[in-house]
């Protein structure tokens, strides 16, 4: 599928689930075009019919469950258990870049959601630090 | 007139799509992200069940807004991977289902022995 194409089916989506879900969705779809391709050419022309079909379908039921306020983006995480304050500081930079590269790309949800991150992350590395002997 | 009896089931206890079945199933192994659980659905359902990335995605979602799954940054952020896990209430979900699961196949079995007998 032409890259064209696969972002005009992903600006049929809700703006925040583009920014949560977009890069994935088209990391996902391209290594599964690669497998498909390799199947042969029926196989791959069943796939693109296939994904072509989801898409469509996915980007309608996600616009009707949006306006009937059914369907929400909540900054739900779950972070890799760092046991030390080396590891938290580092991972509470890895997020604020991520954040910054966000914003500087107007994601704002994403941006959001890596703010909830470091918030958290924070919130550990004072745990960490309290429990370091004086 | 309603001739159908609605049994009230307690309020976390939701019957669940096959995609979303199988996808809980599939996170129960391990964290997996987006392609990783897509070949591994195709695999636990022998090829009978293949995801579109909309799909896919849209179930993510939903399952994210109900917190059965959650999201976890990978160490590896050059590229654009989100693993995904099961939360204790997925956990819970599935399990309820497996037993749903269980009692209809004894009901079934518990038939056809009547209708053979």
């Amino acid at each position: 599928m032409k890259h064209g194409f696969f972002d005009f089916l992903l600006s049929l989506y809700p703006k925040d689930h583009r920014e949560m879900f977009g890069a994935e969705m088209a990391n996902v779809l391209r290594q599964a075009a690669q497998d498909r391709r390799s199947e042969g050419i029926a196989a791959y022309l069943w796939f693109t019919f296939f994904e072509i079909a989801g898409l469509l379908a996915g980007a309608v039921a996600l616009r009707a469950a949006t306006l009937a306020g059914r369907s929400r983006i909540k900054p739900v995480l779950w972070i890799p258990a760092a046991s030390s304050v080396e590891e938290t500081e580092r991972l509470i930079q890895r997020s604020v870049d991520c954040m910054v590269r966000a914003i500087a790309t107007h994601q704002f949800v994403k941006a959001r959601f890596y703010s909830e991150v470091e918030r958290k992350l924070r919130q550990r590395l004072e745990g960490l630090k309290g429990e370091l002997p004086h | 007139m309603r001739h159908v009896v609605e049994r009230t089931e307690p309020a976390e206890v939701k019957p669940l799509s096959e995609a979303v079945f199988l996808i809980l199933l599939s996170l129960a192994e391990k964290p997996r992200h987006g392609y990783a659980l897509m070949r591994d659905i195709e695999s636990l359902s022998h090829g009978r069940v293949r995801l579109s990335t909309g799909t896919l995605y849209g179930a993510l979602r939903r399952l994210l807004d109900d917190e059965w799954i959650e999201r976890f940054e990978q160490e590896d952020t050059s590229r654009d991977k989100q693993a995904y896990r099961l939360t204790p209430a997925g956990r819970r979900q599935l399990q309820g289902e497996l037993e749903r699961m269980r009692q209809l196949t004894r009901a079934a079995a518990a038939r056809l022995r009547m209708s053979e007998a």
